[in-house]
């Protein structure tokens, strides 16, 4: 059918779009609907279902969902001192790494932009270690760290050290979680702070040399002020990363010795893979998508200031 | 993936049957024509009826078979379905799931009805789950049926298995692996006389040969580790006396069972109804692992992973069989593996292993007088553990071809085909029929010395058999108990917390699982594991 058929044209004022027209947007509507299905099933409907689950009971040996029983996993949670110890050693952990890896990082940054030559080579060297699979980083550090026969105990041993019980003692085997985690993640950091170096004003540092400025003075008073809201980002971006930290703990300790590395994710990861305890499990997770959202806006907070800078 | 091992040792059965060793040939002519023929009239059971006769024919059917991911476990099965469908004109299909998920993925599948399956291999443990939910049907009928069924062979099954295959009087399971503890010693360490004579003049006493008891055996094992008297006994590097699971999510608390359990565990002829296995929970699902008895053998099993293992505490599963048969560790408590592991190509132990029921105790602790009590004239309270129960076959409700599949069910967990699964080191099978202890062609074929292999067989299904022997409780939701007692004993075991509290701390999370599943159905669950009203 034509849309240019007279006697379908509005009489007068704001002219109606073509029929034609009308049809292509309905058109374009059905055209998305696939899409939105699929959307809608794969993302809204598991997001939906885990907030219906927290309020309801879904466990092995039942015959199925008990819908909406109440506040019973929510209180559950609210009072279990497993959870309560895992989210401090995940704040720990966060706290731990992501520190270590800004420090390191911001140095490493340093180095680079110092460098004259090679600096090419050396952002791809650097870059290495978070190309690779963290499963096959956890492999890895699991030989390293290995008590009887890793390397790490060796070189301790031939300096006179005695070896140390790395992925098995209370206080070692988050502190081995760690290690693997800046090994890995180190580089992010680095490459992202020389990113933001390389972005800061050069006529700033000239007018300060001249005026006599060492290096400390411009370290400290020019470059580590005006890094200062990237770090920022860059920490929370990290930190909400090693939030979710699963990989190397699953391959690492288990989350034991004990419950001494048992962090956020791996408990939700036993209470609903291990138990299948499919209500609870849902309350971990949506209580470490609040802590994370948490983080998150104030990564957004962080991220404005770099804007304002 | 079929198992090179498994296809050789079939192999070589077949050539010492006189037959083509071909792939082909040994399928033609099958597990029937070459293991039943050396098998048969040494099981007393006449020439195979599954073989002679014709089986009923399934033609277009597809069974479904969910199960662990492989080698192990589900390698078997792969390896046997061609024949089946030779023989009944069936496919057989795995599908797998990795073992850590693998709970979850049944309860699903079970909530859920699903249709997707004819037949479970899994844990023996979760029957009261799906039989709660519907899901696994009984067996009983098919088993009336063909009770006098050769391939079935239903006399051949010790009463054990036929126990742990029951649950509320009725048979859901039919157990093609028998999963329990039993004990592996270096035998040539103690019966020489050099290490007899040392460890004399260090204990004054003589080297018990094998330790009896626990107290014996934690004795031992510290003499045979760096800090004892007889440090350097192995040739292979630096030697302990013991070796055991520590690892959290690796099965370590499975370990403690065989030290736990002679503490707790009160004999047969004492407990109440005389039934066997009152472990873990009494009657009425009040937990006993916190009692003087449990603790007691929690607590040695620290001492001796502190003073007579490797340091690190970094040992899994597969290290407790690498160390033995790598000649590192002179002692170890665990599931069957170390049987065929020590003859493969890999072993440096090679006709060295010992087997032995797990020690006893002298004195245990009766939780229902909560007192102690000894053993008249010294004698040894033995209770060999089961741990996990064994891989068990269910036929699910949901299922449209229940009748092949209780027919591959009959096939693969016939005499001879069974014979040839349990005597591979990559089937992850073991032992559990009578006739697996004379029908050894197998297991020479496996590399096996006939003696040895009939002792390995004896060891494990007089455990089975055994009058005090403790079943894994089975009951609604036992991978949450169980992933409870892993998570307080690991914490004992790292020094977390001190066995007692432990124990009383997960007492607490075990009396909250059992209200949030449910007091009155779990006791009446737990009963049913009995086998009392």
């Amino acid at each position: 059918m034509s849309s240019s058929t007279p006697a379908l044209a509005p009489a007068a004022g704001r002219a109606a779009p073509p029929r034609r027209n009308r049809a292509d947007q309905n058109a374009k509507y059905v055209v998305l609907l696939p899409a939105m299905l699929y959307l809608m099933l794969l993302g809204l409907f598991p997001l939906l279902l885990s907030i219906a689950l927290v309020f309801s009971s879904w466990q092995a040996g039942m015959p199925g969902v008990e819908w909406f029983t109440g506040f019973g996993n929510v209180t559950n949670l609210m009072t279990d001192g497993r959870f309560w110890g895992a989210f401090q050693k995940t704040l720990a952990y966060v706290a731990g790494a992501a520190a270590l890896e800004l420090v390191l990082g911001s140095l490493v940054a340093l180095a680079l932009q110092a460098a004259t030559r090679g600096r090419a080579a050396m952002r791809l060297a650097f870059a290495l270690p978070m190309l690779l699979p963290p499963i096959a980083v956890s492999f890895t550090w699991k030989m390293l760290f290995d008590y009887n026969k890793g390397p790490l105990n060796y070189f301790l041993e031939s300096v006179g050290l005695p070896p140390v019980t790395w992925l098995a003692g209370q206080n070692s085997a988050i502190i081995s979680l760690i290690i693997t985690d800046v090994w890995q993640w180190t580089p992010f950091v680095a490459l992202a702070t020389l990113a933001a170096l390389e972005s800061l004003p050069t006529e700033l540092y000239e007018a300060a040399t001249v005026d006599g400025a060492s290096p400390w003075q411009l370290l400290r008073h020019m470059t580590l002020p005006l890094l200062q809201p990237y770090l920022v980002a860059i920490l929370l971006l990290r930190a909400i990363d090693a939030f979710k930290v699963f990989d190397t703990v699953y391959i690492l300790t288990g989350g034991g010795p004990g419950t001494a590395t048992e962090m956020l994710t791996f408990y939700a990861y036993v209470a609903g893979f291990r138990t299948a305890n499919y209500g609870f499990t849902a309350t971990i997770a949506w209580a470490i998508v609040i802590t994370m959202s948490v983080i998150f806006l104030l990564y957004l907070r962080a991220f404005r200031r770099v804007d304002e800078v | 993936m079929e198992s090179h091992a498994m296809r050789q040792a079939q192999e070589r059965i077949d050539r010492a049957a006189g037959r083509g060793a071909s792939r082909r040939s040994l399928l033609k002519g099958g597990l029937g024509a070459g293991a039943a023929a050396l098998a048969g009239g040494r099981l007393g059971l006449g020439p195979s009826r599954a073989l002679a006769q014709e089986p009923p024919r399934f033609d277009g059917v597809t069974l479904r078979v969910f199960t662990q991911t492989g080698p192990l476990i589900s390698g078997p099965i792969r390896f046997h379905a061609e024949r089946f469908k030779e023989l009944t004109g069936a496919d057989v299909q795995v599908v797998e799931a990795p073992n850590a998920d693998l709970f979850a993925r049944a309860q699903q599948v079970a909530q859920s009805n699903s249709g997707d399956f004819d037949l479970l291999l899994l844990a023996n443990t979760w029957m009261p789950d799906f039989v709660n939910l519907d899901y696994a049907i009984p067996l009983q009928p098919f088993i009336d049926r063909d009770l006098e069924d050769e391939m079935l062979a239903w006399t051949d099954i010790p009463e054990g298995i036929k126990r742990k295959n029951s649950w509320a009087g009725q048979t859901y399971t039919f157990i093609v692996d028998n999963d329990n503890q039993t004990m592996f010693y270096r035998k040539d360490i103690f019966d020489d006389p050099q290490w007899q004579e040392a460890y004399r003049a260090a204990t004054s006493k003589d080297l018990p040969n094998p330790p009896q008891t626990l107290t014996e055996f934690v004795e031992v094992a510290k003499f045979f580790s760096p800090d004892g008297g007889g440090a350097d006994w192995s040739s292979e590097g630096e030697g302990y006396g013991f070796i055991t699971c520590v690892l959290r999510g690796q099965q370590s608390y499975w370990y403690s069972y065989p030290w736990t359990a002679p503490y707790s565990v009160v004999p047969t002829d004492r407990a109440p109804g005389q039934v066997s296995g009152i472990y873990i929970f009494d009657p009425d699902m009040n937990p006993l692992i916190n009692n003087e008895g449990y603790v007691r053998g929690l607590t040695e099993f620290i001492d001796v992973i502190r003073g007579a293992m490797r340091p690190g505490l970094d040992a899994d599963r597969a290290s407790v069989i690498a160390d033995m048969i790598n000649g590192t560790a002179v002692m170890t408590l665990d599931w069957g593996d170390i049987g065929p592991a020590s003859v493969s190509d890999d072993s440096l132990v090679k006709g060295e292993i010992g087997f032995a029921l797990t020690p006893g105790v002298t004195e245990y602790f009766d939780w229902q007088t909560d007192s102690w009590v000894t053993m008249p004239g010294g004698e040894v309270h033995r209770t060999p553990t089961h741990a996990y129960n064994g891989w068990s076959y269910y036929i699910t409700s949901q299922s449209e071809n229940q009748d092949a599949a209780w027919e591959w069910i009959k096939f693969h967990g016939s005499p001879e085909i069974s014979a040839v699964d349990v005597a591979s080191p990559d089937s992850g099978y073991q032992p559990w029929r009578n006739s697996h202890g004379t029908t050894l062609e197998p297991w020479v074929a496996a590399g096996w010395d006939e003696e040895e292999a009939k002792l390995y067989i004896q060891t494990i299904i007089a455990a089975t058999d055994h009058p005090n022997a403790v079943f894994d409780p089975r009951v609604p939701g036992a991978a949450r108990y169980q992933e409870t007692l892993e998570l307080f004993t690991n914490q004992a075991i790292a020094g977390e917390l001190e066995p007692q509290e432990a124990m009383d701390q997960c007492v607490r999370e075990f009396n909250e699982i059992t209200d949030d599943l449910g007091r009155q159905q779990q006791i009446e669950a737990y009963r049913a594991h009995l086998g009392i009203s």
